[in-house]
């Protein structure tokens, strides 16, 4: 397995009048999982084809391992077949004349390996991957999850440095795809390999990854564990992309009370103290509020926490919880219920400990940082 | 009852119009069996009082030796043509390079070229290569002007690919030689035998090439056809054999390989694989 690592990567079509990745440079350490995510058209799945040798970016230098496959400055272009780098795509690419045995083969056969290695090979990643009993059909006499299982086995099969992997769950139905995610992590782990996720999707991503690349417009919006870019949003795009259901957002402008500070957001004033940012706002400054659905609580868990009373507007139940639409004044939000039965147009009361509000400037967007943040991270880069 | 009589009525004009399409194929192979006697004497359409192979014999004796042309330049003209034809239609539907456009505009140009425009380029290239009168000339000039049409033909199937096996197979390792012949040609077999028809029918048919091209080594059966209309003016049912002899290859093609000329055709606006 191999590293990889994106330096300044920049793809325009049409002579640069459409931009489809701005700029991206990250790094994935061997062995890690790493997720690339975005809204459709982000530029996420570029980039994974700039990786897998399929487009000649416009400029930037892409190294695996050790090797620069990539630069255009060096004027160095490895063609897709020489990367050694085995690719999954959404729509699997399976050969529709080959059996999923002559599948399977086919990447070694590429290579020249002996009869007797291909057999080995096939028959071990088919025990992997329980797709035994199924060597001898055609793609065509499969179903989506077990084509799915052959795609991916066409890309273990070969002992690449490095896995790509176009939005391979997408055409899965909900419960397959959560049972393959599963396998996916468990062998990434078990092969300790590097792989390369592309989806659109945050829960496979928030599942799945070491390490989240967010990116909007072809730049990248923030990257990170995905602990880091759930609890520390470093601003209003990520935090809205993040999270299921997505965070609630309330505006809000910082006034001065009796030398305090304080964020006054229409339904709730807090002392700006009380949220633990780590710098002080001048006075006026607009703010955007952030709070997650799973951060407002059916019982106060501190002292300090806000009371919002609202009035239920829809329920959605998810089992052992609910989500929850509220109204609360003017502010329409959603929060996870865990408590007793609700009925729409009840009253409730709901509590937000204001440690877990997320606080954004305006119209920048970007995230204040809190104390409890520490060093380093890419909000911190906004406020010097 | 009105939609039985409109049945009916359809029934018939489409009874009378093939009879009057196999009338003259009728005629011929009645007279094929005749003598030289009773084709003056009786219709061409009543069937021979008394049958006789002696026609078939006496056009066998005069074709067999253009007959073998034939095969030689239709199965060389096909092969050749639907080969390189095939490769450029793969290239262009799946590998694109810069140019790809330019040279697909040019090989749709050559399909609407007319045989006469050619002709005498044609000619005086083919004699100054000196492959006049030889099977290989008319080979190569029927090679030649095929390609553009396979081309074309092949590159609307192969566009039917997706471009994701392409992509894949890039990354399996494979070179595009070992993906258009372990993939793309076994999943357009049905595109393939399609395109050979067309080319074998078409190469076979061909007159003004043979005439042109060919002397008495090389002749193709169609234009030894010709030349008995004028050697043996009086013997229909010589001319009559020679033409039902040439048209049976045609015939035990589209007998074995019909059913894929239509599904090829309707395949094609869908999916090829």
């Amino acid at each position: 397995m191999a590293s990889v690592t994106v330096k300044n990567l920049f793809v325009s079509y049409h002579r640069g009048r459409t931009i489809a990745v701005d700029h991206v440079s990250f790094a994935v350490e061997d062995g890690k999982f790493c997720v690339l995510l975005g809204p459709s058209g982000c530029g996420k799945t570029t980039i994974l084809h700039c990786i897998a040798g399929l487009i000649r970016p416009t400029s930037g230098e892409i190294i695996i391992g050790e090797r620069v496959v990539t630069s255009t400055e060096k004027n160095i272009f490895v063609r897709p077949q020489e990367r050694n780098v085995a690719m999954v795509f959404q729509e699997y690419a399976l050969y529709p004349n080959l059996t999923v045995r002559e599948n399977l083969a086919f990447p070694l056969e590429c290579q020249r390996l002996p009869k007797k290695e291909i057999a080995a090979r096939v028959q071990s990643v088919a025990e992997l991957l329980g797709i035994t009993d199924l060597l001898h059909r055609r793609p065509a006499q499969l179903s989506g999850g077990q084509r799915q299982r052959v795609a991916l086995g066409r890309a273990l099969v070969r002992q690449p440095t490095v896995f790509l992997l176009d939005e391979p769950l997408g055409n899965l139905d909900a419960q397959l795809r959560v049972q393959v995610r599963y396998e996916l992590k468990r062998i990434q782990r078990q092969l300790r390999a590097t792989m390369i996720y592309v989806t659109h999707d945050q829960t496979e991503a928030l599942t799945l990854a070491d390490k989240i690349v967010l990116l909007r417009s072809g730049k990248i919006e923030q990257e990170g564990s995905p602990q880091e870019m759930y609890e520390k949003p470093a601003n209003l795009f990520v935090a809205g992309f993040i999270g299921s259901p997505p965070m609630n957002f309330i505006e809000g402008q910082v006034l001065t009370c009796e030398g305090m500070l304080l964020i006054d957001a229409g339904i709730f004033k807090v002392r700006a103290e009380a949220l633990g940012i780590a710098k002080n706002l001048a006075p006026g400054t607009k703010v955007m509020l952030g709070v997650r659905p799973a951060d407002i609580n059916a019982r106060p868990s501190s002292p300090q926490d806000l009371l919002l009373p609202a009035i239920v507007d829809l329920l959605e139940p998810l089992g052992d919880s609910a989500v929850v639409h509220v109204l609360s004044g003017n502010f329409k939000f959603t929060a996870k219920w865990e408590g007793g039965s609700l009925k729409p147009g009840g009253l409730v009361s709901l509590f937000l400990n204001p440690r877990k509000i997320h606080v954004f400037t305006l119209p920048d967007g970007m995230r204040v940082s809190k104390i409890e943040d520490g060093a380093a991270g890419r909000a911190e880069e906004a406020f010097p | 009852m009105s939609t039985l009589v409109g049945r009916g009525l359809v029934v018939t004009v489409l009874v009378v119009v093939t009879l009057l399409y196999l009338l003259p194929l009728w005629g011929a192979f009645t007279t094929s069996l005749k003598t030289d006697e009773e084709i003056d004497l009786t219709s061409p359409i009543a069937w021979p009082q008394r049958p006789t192979a002696s026609g078939y014999i006496g056009a066998f004796n005069h074709l067999k030796r253009a007959l073998l042309n034939s095969v030689l330049i239709t199965v060389g003209g096909t092969f050749g043509s639907v080969g390189l034809g095939a490769i450029c239609g793969y290239v262009l539907a799946l590998h694109s390079f810069p140019g790809a456009n330019l040279v697909f505009l040019l090989l749709a140009a050559g399909i609407f070229l007319p045989f006469q425009a050619i002709l005498i380029p044609l000619f005086q290239t083919v004699r100054a290569l000196r492959l006049y009168d030889t099977i290989g000339g008319i080979v190569l000039a029927h090679t030649a002007y095929g390609i553009p049409m396979c081309a074309v033909m092949f590159k609307t199937f192969y566009s039917e690919v997706p471009k994701a096996l392409v992509r894949q197979a890039l990354t399996d390792g494979s070179s595009p030689w070992r993906f258009y012949w372990r993939v793309v040609l076994p999943s357009t077999k049905l595109a393939t035998v399609t395109i050979l028809i067309f080319q074998f029918t078409s190469i076979w048919n061909e007159l003004l090439f043979g005439l042109v091209l060919g002397g008495p080594r090389s002749m193709p059966a169609t234009v030894a056809l010709n030349n008995l209309v004028g050697t043996l003016a009086a013997q229909w049912n010589i001319q009559m054999a020679g033409s039902l002899l040439l048209a049976v290859p045609v015939l035990i093609v589209y007998a074995f390989l019909g059913r894929y000329l239509v599904r090829g055709y309707m395949a094609g606006a869908v999916t090829a694989v």
